[in-house]
């Protein structure tokens, strides 16, 4: 059998992440505090978003935090996998902010625990349209009302003034992409999530008017953050601050270790492009989580988002109702600054 | 005929013996206080009547003031948040010139620029105070932005120290990694309490809108209890002065055809029941008057 230069390092770079994962696992495993988790079995979300790569390493961490069962459960990266957690089909989700809160505003049992990385998304727009202002009688593409690009794409144009639901056209497409439609010259503009900036960018599609990574006022506050079902939070409260730290163990890595979480995550089939995972674990700052409020992120999309009368509820309400960062704060000491 | 006058009489006669009604039977009750009398009189009856009506657009108004109270306390609170959003805003933008102005000191280094940088301290300074001044209940926030606010005057000054010192690398590199993200920091601090304040003016804006409706609710149940009652009392005072005047009419109307035998049957015990007493004792004597004498 003929072995190349290349097969060697990735043999190394796998013997390497394994290694790695262990040393933290077997460090966690020293350090468990007792007791024990309520619950063994732990449901996750899977989708082609890989923003959320902490979810995809995770489970080595919770493996260690005494969870023998880790399932990821397949939903896809908008409304679906907020209604799955709003019905307890998955007990917890890194997932953008605004879908939270929509379905938190209806009334849905999800409480937020904590805040885990800065913008990820970045809005492409076809030459021509220079800023969000822009947008005004465009066509945009998006998954579905209340997925993420919508909801976040009517929070940035009500900031600028904008009536999401009348000035801009809105298209939606079962069967097409947005991705695709945006690559087709069929629509106007369209939010991207990774991997899809990273493609987009790698083809030379576009050009990006908001990366909301950097770009202010996005960039000082949370996209994705931690929800789990409020029952599970409830009836589990070990088990759910053991998740919590495990997330945010893997969020540093993340930072840390950013090579062997992307090959991880290819490795375990979450994305099958590790070029697009090392890309997104470069460019989502996967490192505020200490820094940065998780209460100011939901009171600040749950404000935009009643400007652009998506939702009913005022901010203290909604923070009072569905948000507990009592395992954050714990966590927080515990981990460090 | 025996008419002499007499004071517990609603007409200031008392009623002939042959109408032997009740006339004091304890529903007359002196009011000191209020100085008349307190008798089941059509004055009484009226006067309660409108008294009632008075409360009810008494009990209007002071739900209308009550909500405008209410509203002006908001207007009020409104007013206070948006100057604490404009102060916070204020403070951001004095970090923001804070930046700029170092920015220029290290492109353009001399006194000029250099004075300019340590200006905006002071201007910067009096941003904070104003802040402190507005946002009095915001404690924690205010603490964090006051010792992050020292650190950044303590970098700005130390950078332009550097650069008098002619050591513009060093300078440039400090403000990359100390200041630049110093001043992220206070503009994350700043955003916040912007975003307090405007949640708390969207919870005010909340709670006037609930006001609002319940006063509207409260407006309309008073209006309907009005309107309920007012035709119930017009009905209840129509009937204790419209019937017994009907029935007196017809009485007289018999009497004057001659017919004597028959009497009044007037149940009020007023002016009205009264009247009818002093009819009958009218018609009773004009009976015995009209007999054939033997």
């Amino acid at each position: 059998m003929h072995t190349n230069r290349r097969d060697l390092l990735l043999a190394g770079a796998c013997a390497a992440s394994t290694a790695l994962f262990c040393s933290v696992a077997a460090r966690l495993k020293a350090e468990e505090p007792n007791p024990p988790p309520e619950t063994t079995t732990i449901r996750l979300a899977k989708n082609p978003s890989i923003c959320i790569a902490p979810q995809y390493v995770v489970s080595d961490l919770l493996n260690a935090e005494g969870f023998t069962n880790v399932v990821y459960i397949e939903s896809d990266a908008g409304v679906g996998q907020t209604k799955a957690i709003a019905k307890g089909d998955i007990d917890f989700t890194l997932h953008f902010s605004g879908p939270l809160l929509l379905e938190i505003d209806r009334g849905a049992s999800i409480t937020v625990l904590a805040g885990i990385h800065v913008g990820c998304f970045e809005l492409f727009a076809k030459e021509g349209i220079r800023s969000v202002a822009d947008l005004k009688g465009r066509t945009v593409g998006q998954q579905g009302v209340g997925s993420s690009p919508h909801v976040f794409i009517s929070a940035m144009a009500t900031l600028v003034g904008l009536d999401p639901a009348k000035d801009i056209e809105w298209v939606t497409s079962a069967s097409v992409k947005p991705i695709e439609l945006f690559a087709e010259g069929k629509i106007d503009a369209f939010l991207g999530f990774p991997p899809e900036p990273q493609r987009l960018r790698a083809q030379n599609i576009g050009h990006v008017i908001v990366n909301s990574a950097l770009d202010r006022p996005w960039s000082q506050y949370f996209c994705c953050m931690l929800a789990g079902t409020r029952e599970f939070v409830r009836k589990n409260p070990i088990a759910t601050k053991r998740v919590v730290r495990a997330m945010l163990r893997a969020t540093d890595l993340c930072v840390s270790e950013p090579a062997l979480v992307a090959q991880r995550m290819v490795d375990r089939g979450f994305t099958p492009r590790h070029d697009y995972a090392v890309q997104t674990l470069a460019d989502v700052p996967y490192n505020r989580w200490r820094q940065y409020d998780p209460e100011d992120t939901i009171r600040f999309f749950a404000l935009r988002l009643r400007e652009a009368r998506m939702l009913k509820s005022n901010p203290a309400k909604i923070i009072a109702d569905a948000a507990d960062w009592r395992f954050l704060n714990e966590v927080r000491r515990e981990l460090g600054s | 005929m025996n008419l002499e006058a007499d004071p517990t009489s609603f007409l200031g006669q008392r009623p002939l013996s042959a109408a032997p009604r009740a006339s004091g039977d304890g529903a007359s009750v002196k009011d000191g206080l209020l100085g008349f009398e307190l008798r089941r009189s059509l004055r009484t009856k009226l006067l309660i009547a409108f008294f009632v009506i008075e409360m009810l657009l008494v009990s209007v108004g002071v739900i209308g003031l009550l909500s405008l109270r209410e509203a002006d306390q908001r207007a009020n609170q409104v007013v206070g948040l948006q100057q604490k959003i404009e102060a916070y805003r204020q403070m951001q933008h004095g970090a923001l010139r804070q930046l700029y102005g170092v920015s220029t000191a290290l492109a353009f280094p001399n006194e000029t620029t250099l004075a300019g940088a340590l200006r905006q301290i002071n201007q910067f300074g009096y941003d904070l105070d104003r802040v402190s001044f507005v946002a009095k209940d915001e404690v924690a926030l205010l603490d964090q932005v006051r010792e992050e606010y020292a650190r950044f005057i303590a970098v700005v000054s130390h950078i332009v120290d550097l650069i008098r010192n002619g050591r513009a690398a060093e300078a440039k590199q400090s403000e990359l990694a100390e200041l630049g993200p110093l001043a992220d920091k206070l503009e994350r601090l700043t955003n916040q309490m912007v975003n307090r304040a405007e949640a708390d003016m969207v919870a005010g804006i909340d709670a006037s809108r609930q006001t609002y409706a319940r006063s509207q609710i409260l407006v309309a149940a008073v209006a309907i209890a009005s309107f309920v009652l007012t035709l119930v009392l017009g009905h209840a005072i129509s009937r204790s002065v419209i019937d017994p005047v009907r029935t007196i009419h017809h009485g007289l109307n018999r009497i004057a055809a001659g017919d004597f035998t028959q009497r009044i049957e007037v149940a009020n015990r007023d002016e009205l029941g009264e009247l009818a007493a002093h009819v009958n004792s009218t018609c009773e004597e004009l009976q015995q008057a009209a007999l054939p004498k033997p």
